[in-house]
């Protein structure tokens, strides 16, 4: 029978292997850190990341102040903060019309509204949702709802008070989506 | 950050659940054990990541074990009385052919499993043994 071919097991230079190995494992631990830090900072709010952030915008024209409290942040299937305040000296005397761009409001799987709307109707690219008028000078409506789990990307909203059949002040926010 | 507050609490129950089992169940599982094998994988998901469905809420559940895995692979390195506590420390079931009571009842572990250890290690007698070590890795090193 032929003798086998010598088939060394101990390699004999390590030396390649192992400096890769060090820099991959010091770039793996160092890339942990790093993503965790990030995290830790957006859990205490020193950075805006990975969410579920939010932040308040008002505009004010024609005796109405719109307030928009939305997420700057979110992620599929996650509730996302989205409230709407509208105020007007001296009050309502006809119902509050605010209008929402309707591809946006397409990203949500909607449970309520709280005060739910009386009528809705749509106007080219916006919902326009009618609520009866308040007591008092605000109208303050908080949406239930979830980021659809498909969603991938985020996109801009414009929100508008409707009086008379046009836009009298609006807000304009951003969401940033992380996949 | 919430996951990984839950990751976090998660990975140091699982660490002390696993630190708690006999040591042979990280070796060679039993039927029951290997139960808890497979659920616990499902359950702990939910308790983590709970309703988050995105790629990134996984990325930072599984970076955030795997960054405690790195900690304490290092201070297991560093330190010999943390890689004590964390790992356990190897314990005698055999000594000049005796097998020593106590710690086979401690590690709850039948004399069928040590002579079956034995028999894999081609031992045909205990009474051969100088010595039976059980590692922290649930092995069992038999030294004649």
């Amino acid at each position: 029978m032929p003798s086998a071919r010598s088939r060394p097991t101990v390699p004999e230079d390590t030396s390649t292997g192992e400096r890769l190995h060090a820099w991959y494992y010091r770039l793996t631990t160092a890339l942990l850190v790093l993503l965790l830090a990030v995290v830790v900072l957006d859990g205490l709010s020193v950075v805006d990341a990975f969410g579920v952030d939010k932040t308040t915008e008002t505009a004010t024209a024609d005796g109405y102040t719109l307030t928009v409290t939305a997420a700057t942040v979110t992620r599929p299937a996650l509730a996302t903060p989205f409230e709407i305040d509208v105020r007007r000296d001296g009050g309502f005397t006809t119902p509050v019309e605010v209008a929402i761009e309707t591809d946006y409001l397409s990203l949500f799987d909607y449970q309520r509204m709280y005060p739910e709307p009386s009528a809705e109707r749509t106007a080219g690219d916006f919902t326009v949702l009618e609520f009866d008028p308040p007591d008092g000078d605000e109208l303050t409506v908080t949406f239930d709802w979830r980021l659809e789990p498909a969603v991938q990307s985020g996109r801009d909203v414009t929100v508008a008070v409707v009086d008379d059949g046009r836009h009298v002040v609006a807000v304009t926010r951003h969401l940033r989506v992380w996949p | 950050m919430e996951i990984v507050l839950r990751a976090t609490v998660t990975f140091a129950f699982l660490l002390l659940l696993t630190r708690g089992l006999r040591r042979r169940a990280l070796a060679d599982m039993a039927p029951f054990e290997m139960i808890l094998l497979i659920v616990v994988g499902d359950i702990v998901q939910q308790g983590i990541t709970q309703e988050d469905m995105s790629l990134t809420g996984s990325v930072i559940a599984v970076s955030t074990v795997g960054f405690w895995v790195t900690v304490l692979s290092y201070l297991t390195w560093r330190f010999e009385r943390v890689a004590e506590v964390v790992d356990g420390v190897p314990v005698l079931l055999v000594r000049d052919g005796e097998p020593i009571e106590g710690n086979l009842a401690h590690e709850r572990m039948p004399m069928s499993e040590l002579l079956e250890a034995a028999r894999q290690q081609g031992i045909d007698d205990l009474a051969k043994v100088r010595a039976a070590v059980l590692e922290p890795s649930g092995r069992i090193s038999f030294i004649q």
